[in-house]
């Protein structure tokens, strides 16, 4: 018989409140007593650890019932079971690695002059500079001179759109994928209308990679072009 | 429930949804017919809303140091065919009630209402092809291949929902609901925006695919929240009607615990009241189905999974945006599983 007047109570689940609702919950020590809270803390954790493997279960089979999609559309052997960076990246934008890139190179250019084309005839559309849809044969891309200084190997593309005027452009800070790295600082100068040179300075011990920035109008800040360098 | 730091969703929320509607009503023409047309466009945007889904595409962007401006017409877009989805979602759902006030085709009529819908999804084109201006031309193409995705994904989960509940289909389980969910909400409440995010940020940079996972658990997350608030919300805050899920034959993750635990005579008297037609469904059975999922533990089944979906939500984050320097954007996003699941 216990001597003692006083009730034994279980000791509680917790003696705080609960900050983070979604921190895990210290699981019982095995061979502690089980007790209501225990049980119903036991169902809990059953129903989130079910509810999220569940989840996890059919977003996979989503994913992997894309990637076998694209895979039958591009043929592109880079399957992969983690996500990664590393994969190819279908129906996405210019990679140069992926074998449709050609061709989806082609339909994109179409694509711009349609898109460039139809908006001209359309009241209020917005304007295309320099565009006259009764010049096809007359688009002139501007002659284009690159300096670079750098003290390591780097790859320069321009791309300007055909229908950009040369006057006053000016280059975003050309950023890495991911904003990872330091960005690079380009200059364009307009030496006179249809002659345009860029000028660059990599400095020393840039990280290698792919940075990318929009050439734009200086007067309206319209979009005037890509300029992209890969650092190796 | 309340986290140990000062959350920014509130404050993001607040001003990037007045950046995207100031945008949004700028596109709305101000030309005949505005009664049957212009003026309603307006009507659903104008009610307010948290403009989740756009902050979402906006901050996501901006995490990756790019300005506002470079997303915002995306956002707008998303704000469009949101709005002109819930116009449709009212009348496939035959709900009464929007924001606290009448659903667009009770007051104007079902027509009205169709066409309204119609045109603010068309409408949601022009932002993106206002895009060309800011983005450029491939990118702004891009952006609307992606969007002609969501928006079939959209309709693919819509089409599982409203077959479910036309056919009385009751032998729906939780990966069915989960890939309806998937479908229905979150390509439009999540994984759009944070692909369209992350494509602008990146420039391309970044492969979208990573933000699927990420999207879907804080779109189920989010999705199951909202259905535990039709059954316990606050009524005044919430701004549809209580209960109405049940009524509507919804099909929950709470109705699949009911009909999985519940017993056979329960059971059939559940599918007997699910064949109805919404019209004969009374009040004593919207209350004897919200009495039997309270004692079966329904509501805290799906409480307690949103919550693991939160969860999972957090892990994807952290692989997906981990990292990128510290920001406000960054905080938000961080922010939002636990926000989702917190929200009345």
């Amino acid at each position: 018989m216990n001597s003692s007047p006083h009730l034994k109570r279980a000791p509680p689940e917790r003696c705080g409140p609960i900050r983070n609702p979604l921190a895990p919950r210290p699981r019982p020590e095995p061979g502690a007593p089980s007790n209501a809270a225990s049980s119903a803390g036991a169902a809990v954790m059953g129903a989130l650890e079910n509810g999220v493997r569940t989840a996890y279960s059919v977003i996979d089979e989503y994913i992997r019932r894309g990637q076998e999609a694209a895979g039958g559309l591009f043929n592109n052997s880079s399957r992969r079971g983690t996500m990664s960076d590393e994969r190819g990246n279908p129906g996405g934008g210019f990679n140069p690695w992926n074998p449709m890139a050609f061709s989806t190179e082609q339909w994109m250019t179409a694509m711009r002059m349609w898109t460039q084309m139809w908006s001209a005839f359309i009241p209020g559309a917005f304007p295309q500079g320099g565009f006259s849809p009764f010049s096809f044969g007359g688009m002139q891309t501007p002659a284009v001179t690159v300096k670079v200084a750098s003290s390591s190997p780097v790859e320069v593309a321009v791309n300007l759109y055909a229908a950009s005027s040369s006057a006053e452009l000016m280059s975003e800070p050309l950023r890495a994928d991911g904003f990872t790295a330091q960005p690079i600082e380009a200059a364009i100068v307009v030496r006179e209308p249809g002659a345009i040179r860029v000028s660059l300075n990599v400095v020393a011990g840039q990280p290698a990679g792919r940075y990318r920035g929009l050439i734009r109008n200086e007067t309206d800040k319209s979009v005037a072009g890509e300029l992209t360098v890969v650092v190796s | 429930m309340s986290t140990s730091y000062t959350s920014p969703v509130a404050s993001v929320l607040r001003e990037y949804g007045e950046a995207t509607r100031a945008l949004l009503f700028q596109y709305l023409p101000s030309s005949e017919p505005r009664r049957y047309l212009y003026d309603l466009a307006a009507d659903y945007p104008r009610r307010g809303g948290r403009t989740f889904r756009p902050s979402l595409c906006i901050a996501t962007a901006r995490a990756f140091g790019t300005p506002m401006e470079l997303a915002l017409r995306t956002a707008v877009s998303i704000e469009m065919i949101h709005n002109a989805m819930l116009i449709h979602d009212d009348v496939e759902d035959e709900s009464e009630e929007r924001r606290g006030r009448p659903t667009m085709h009770s007051a104007e009529g079902v027509a009205i209402a169709i066409n309204v819908g119609d045109f603010l999804s068309l409408l949601a084109m022009r932002p993106l092809l206002d895009n060309r201006a800011v983005l450029g031309p491939e990118m702004s193409l891009r952006i609307l291949e992606e969007t002609e995705r969501m928006a079939r994904e959209s309709a693919e989960g819509q089409a599982f929902e409203l077959g479910w509940r036309r056919d009385n289909v009751t032998d729906v389980g939780e990966a069915d609901y989960l890939l309806m969910v998937l479908k229905k909400t979150c390509w439009l409440a999540t994984i759009h925006p944070s692909r369209m995010g992350t494509l602008i940020g990146s420039r391309g940079g970044m492969d979208l695919d990573r933000c699927i996972r990420f999207g879907f658990f804080l779109g189920a997350a989010f999705q199951i929240q909202d259905d535990l608030l039709n059954l316990d919300g606050d009524a005044t805050a919430y701004g549809k009607e209580i209960n109405g899920d049940i009524r509507e034959g919804k099909r929950t993750l709470m109705l699949i615990h009911l009909l999985g635990n519940a017993s056979s005579s329960e059971r059939e008297r559940l599918r007997a009241m699910l064949s109805r037609p919404r019209e004969l469904r009374s009040d004593g059975d919207v209350s004897w189905v919200r009495e039997r999922m309270d004692a079966y533990g329904s509501l805290e089944y799906a409480r307690q999974v949103a919550h693991g979906l939160a969860g999972a939500a957090q892990y994807e984050f952290q692989e997906l945006y981990g990292h990128l320097p510290e920001s406000r954007d960054k905080q938000f996003l961080a922010a939002l599983p636990v926000w989702v699941i917190e929200r009345n």
